[in-house]
């Protein structure tokens, strides 16, 4: 069985709006594909617990939301709970890693991937959305998250990631929602991952083998 | 004696071929005015975009909404991407500050209202950053519609 460890930091309008998202539609998913999701949320989003979390051999993909900046990604209170330098690097090895971040992209990314991630997808600008007019922006990230649960490689997973951003922006301009497509457009193409730069580790990962049935 | 008129049968008569004709013209007619009213609608610049600013003067110092933009001669305004960052910090607050409400989330900052989005764009802080290229994208997609489509400007 398949293991994955989700640290939503859950603490202000912004991440508690992405957690919510993902309670009700990332994290489902994993499990009806067979994944045992260990989630570390609100309080229990601090760097002891889920750097214990982490290193157990057997976890294959960490996803997440939170506040981030370059070489941080930050759990309750702001609080880090990976940091460049500030992790051992059996929290990284082997691991997929997804975050829904701001900036994680410029430098912790690359640093989990040099301590042997096997392939990192975050943004290297301020992820933006707007769930009052249903941007579909959550929807779209969402998209990384099932497909690595789909059995798909890292390179499939972003196309197919990047299909929905194009797809949201096309529905937004059609209706007439240039902003609307703008900001999508904005969070697509600052989407990280390695087929964007081998710094973000390798195209032909997968977290699960892809099942002959699907 | 007046002649009867004959009973009405009760068949209904098959329409004669013209008027056959006629009712599918029609019905190509409307389906090619739905045809153009879904393309005039991809093809429309919101009304509030023609208002708002768009771009500046030759000169550098004069903002024009999308309007003026577009009806003035090209020479006697500035590129898009010869704005230089102040310019394009601006311009974007300009455009927020015209805007009745505004309102948008960044996983990074939390939810940012007008006052808020200004505060960032004028401080250039990451944020800040991240909304001004949004703001010249969403330009770039007014512009380019505008000017591909002139019916797009019916929606002013």
């Amino acid at each position: 069985m398949k293991h994955v460890v989700g640290i939503d930091a859950n603490d202000d309008s912004a991440t508690g709006a992405v957690a919510r998202h993902r309670k009700k539609n990332v994290y489902p998913y994993l499990r009806a594909r067979g994944f045992t999701v260990d989630l570390y949320t609100g309080k229990k989003a601090q760097r002891a617990l889920v750097a214990a979390a982490v290193s157990v051999r057997g976890v294959d993909y960490v996803t997440g939301v939170g506040h981030g900046a370059f070489d941080r990604y930050l759990g309750y209170q702001g609080l880090p709970i990976f940091q460049v330098g500030g992790y051992a690097p059996a929290e990284a090895r082997t691991k997929v890693v997804h975050l829904l971040s701001c900036l994680t992209a410029n430098g912790l990314g690359p640093d989990f991937v040099a301590n042997g991630a096997r392939a990192f997808f975050g943004y290297d600008t301020d992820f933006n959305f707007n769930t009052r007019t249903r941007d579909g922006c959550l929807e779209c990230d969402s998209e990384i998250d099932r497909g690595f649960a789909d059995g798909l490689t890292a390179h499939e997973v972003y196309q197919r990631t990047i299909a929905a951003f194009t797809r949201a922006a096309n529905e937004a301009r059609r209706r007439a929602k240039p902003h609307m497509a703008a900001r999508i457009e904005n969070n697509r193409d600052h989407l990280c991952a390695p087929t964007v730069d081998p710094r973000f580790g390798q195209r032909g990962v997968r977290v699960v083998r892809k099942s002959k049935k699907r | 004696m007046p002649k009867r008129k004959p009973a009405r049968s009760t068949k209904r008569k098959k329409p004669a071929a013209n008027q056959k004709r006629a009712r599918s013209s029609k019905r190509r007619k409307s389906a090619a005015k739905k045809k153009r009213s879904r393309a005039s609608q991809a093809e429309r610049v919101p009304p509030r975009q023609w208002r708002l600013p768009a771009g500046f003067k030759a000169d550098g110092t004069t903002m024009v909404t999308l309007q003026d933009l577009l009806s003035l001669p090209e020479q006697e305004t500035k590129r898009l991407d010869d704005l230089t960052e102040t310019e394009q910090a601006d311009l974007t607050a300009e455009r927020l500050r015209n805007l009745e409400k505004f309102s948008i989330t960044l996983v990074g900052v939390g939810v940012l209202n007008k006052e808020d989005a200004i505060r960032e764009v004028k401080a250039h802080t990451s944020a800040g950053k991240t909304l001004v290229e949004i703001e010249k994208r969403t330009l770039e997609m007014v512009i380019g519609t505008a000017r591909a489509h002139p019916r797009a400007r019916g929606g002013r």
